[in-house]
């Protein structure tokens, strides 16, 4: 066991080696930058309102990081998948004195610390963000008033609701050669249910999209808007960092895990 | 660099033996029945059309293909229940060179560097022997073709192996780089013992190194053995080929053995080495001069070419 963990170490090491110059760690960096940015000047322009406080603030960051996120899930991992389908090197990779298991685990485990790395800066550069407004508006105070357990929380359950899209769409970057192939799948997953939504909005047939706010709760690509819709309904101080969906996703993205092990390791590469 | 004599080093206990091997990614079959025992110590040469089933061999031989029936044994170990034993022991490089493009020559070594769990010291060792040690900080993506290729070889030697599977190694490679991966491979076989399984379509550096050839077609073996085996058994005879001062005249003395004419050459047919002689002075007793005499044996293209076509043995 002890000689399979370190094998796993490795394996994740040369992973995140392999990340340098790369769309997914540029993706990485951009994706909470572009969410805080937007965010924040979104929340400057609205520093004369009444209802402005530090939840506010985060739940605003929060709703752009659950929007964008899917996005960020399907480009990062496809592109972090895509770097083995070039020049054969899943073949080199599998003809070295290493179990496939190792690798179909390792590379899983750093793409989820590639997500894990993402919420990480998204909580930095909240911290970061609200200092510049409070800088700017010292009257705002933000920092003085941030419930820290708050952020944390929000943030985190809007990143642990993603795992099982990043299973799935660890799986789909593994399993087809062409990028555009993953890319495609896992966008009209997180657009779809969407889209309906909107339709049904537009042509009346739905006055309220809240009639219909259980729609995202089963789909893995648009669970994460979910958490958004929550927190839009009414106030959110009791937020739980793992609500009940999000243990079955967990649960659902640890045996998808598993079964996409086991074909892997059971896969002719041609 | 001359070839060194290498019947010392090939043993016959062979280094991969496969039974039976047969694959199809769908029907047909792409591996028919693939006996293949390729002698440790030796150069392999793998020759085939294209799609005639030699990468799916040495995917095969690496494990990236289950196949279903058919066994592979690689150092005497079944390949299944022994694959990472087998591949600490093997270097291959699969169709084109495997590397990451957005990263240094150095840094695509480290990687399987650390996978193989090798000292970092390596990486310098292999830059050294395919010369790409003052390119290690460059990125890949501006290197040369044959560059690539050099670097994966660099990967595949990293291990320090006992078996080396080359799918085509020598594609994309300039005269000078053919010459030197030629002369290394050699070098490997001839200092370090490595054996050697190479597929190519450039059959007179195969004819140059390999010590034996297996020739596969539509996915079966038609012929395997000794390189020289493979000439000697297709040869209609070996072929006097020579320039005189008179040609016709010179044809009118040996009819029997005329081989062929062209427009400013004529060829005969000789069974030793005193029967060369003996053309030669007869033809400079009846007064004609000769200008150039080569004795020609087949050649291993011709001997391949003869094979695929049918005419060859099994």
């Amino acid at each position: 066991m002890k000689k399979e963990l370190k094998t796993l170490a490795l394996v994740i090491g040369t992973e995140l080696l392999k990340l340098r110059r790369t769309v997914a760690l540029w993706l990485t960096i951009l994706y909470p930058l572009g969410t805080v940015l937007l965010a924040s000047l979104f929340m400057y322009s609205m520093r004369n309102n009444k209802s402005f406080s530090p939840t506010a603030t985060i739940n605003n960051i929060n709703n752009v990081a659950a929007f964008f996120l899917p996005f960020y899930v399907i480009l990062t991992i496809s592109f972090f998948c895509q770097l083995e389908h070039r020049n054969n090197l899943f073949k080199h990779l599998i003809s070295l004195p290493v179990p496939r298991t190792s690798f179909f685990f390792g590379k899983l485990i750093a793409s989820l610390m590639l997500v894990a790395l993402a919420w990480l800066q998204m909580i930095l550069l909240t911290y970061l963000a609200m200092f510049v407004l409070d800088l700017i508006v010292p009257k705002l105070a933000l920092i003085q008033s941030l419930d820290h357990l708050y952020l944390l929380t929000a943030l985190g359950r809007t990143f642990l609701a993603a795992i099982a899209m990043v299973v799935i769409q660890y799986y789909l970057g593994l399993r087809m050669r062409n990028v555009v192939a993953p890319i495609s799948i896992g966008t009209a997953m997180a657009i779809l249910p969407i889209a309906v939504l909107f339709i049904l909005g537009v042509t009346g047939l739905l006055s309220n999209p809240r009639v219909l706010s259980w729609l995202p709760l089963y789909n893995p690509y648009t669970y994460p808007y979910s958490h958004v819709f929550n927190i839009m309904s009414g106030p959110s101080y009791e937020l739980d960092l793992f609500p009940s969906a999000s243990l079955i996703y967990l649960l659902i993205a640890v045996v998808l895990a598993i079964a996409g092990s086991y074909e892997f390791k059971n896969r002719n590469f041609k | 660099m001359s070839l060194p004599d290498r019947e010392n080093i090939v043993q016959e206990s062979p280094v991969i033996q496969t039974t039976d091997l047969t694959f199809a990614y769908t029907k047909p079959e792409v591996l028919h029945h693939i006996n293949l025992s390729v002698p440790k110590g030796s150069i392999f040469g793998f020759l085939g059309p294209n799609g005639a089933g030699k990468s799916t061999t040495i995917k095969a031989l690496l494990g990236l293909l289950k196949v279903k029936p058919g066994m592979i044994n690689l150092f005497g170990k079944e390949l299944n229940n022994n694959r990472l034993d087998i591949l600490q022991r093997t270097g291959a490089t699969i169709e084109i060179p495997s590397i990451y493009e957005h990263l240094s020559a150095r840094r695509n070594l480290e990687i399987t560097q650390r996978l193989r769990r090798l000292p970092e010291s390596r990486i310098g060792e292999v830059l050294d022997i395919v010369g790409l040690s003052g390119d290690d900080i460059k990125l890949v993506r501006q290197f040369s073709t044959g560059m690539k290729q050099r670097l994966g070889l660099a990967l595949a030697l990293l291990g320090k192996p006992e078996l080396l599977l080359l799918d085509e190694p020598i594609n994309g490679l300039d005269p000078e780089g053919i010459r030197e991966i030629r002369n290394l491979l050699v070098k490997l076989n001839h200092e370090e013992g490595c054996s050697i399984f190479l597929s190519s379509h450039i059959l007179d550096e195969v004819e140059k190194i390999c010590t034996h050839v297996a020739v596969i077609d539509a996915g079966k073996i038609i012929y395997q053995g000794e390189t020289s085996g493979i000439r000697q058994k297709n040869s209609p005879g070996n072929v006097l080929l020579m320039e005189t001062s008179d040609n016709p005249g010179c044809m009118k003395l040996f009819p029997d053995r005329l081989a062929g004419k062209t427009e400013s050459s004529i060829s005969f047919h000789y069974q030793s080495r005193e029967e060369i002689s003996l053309i030669i002075r007869k033809t400079i007793e009846a007064g004609i001069e000769i200008y150039s005499a080569r004795p020609e044996s087949q050649r291993l293209e011709e001997s391949f070419f003869q094979l695929l076509s049918g005419g060859g043995v099994s």
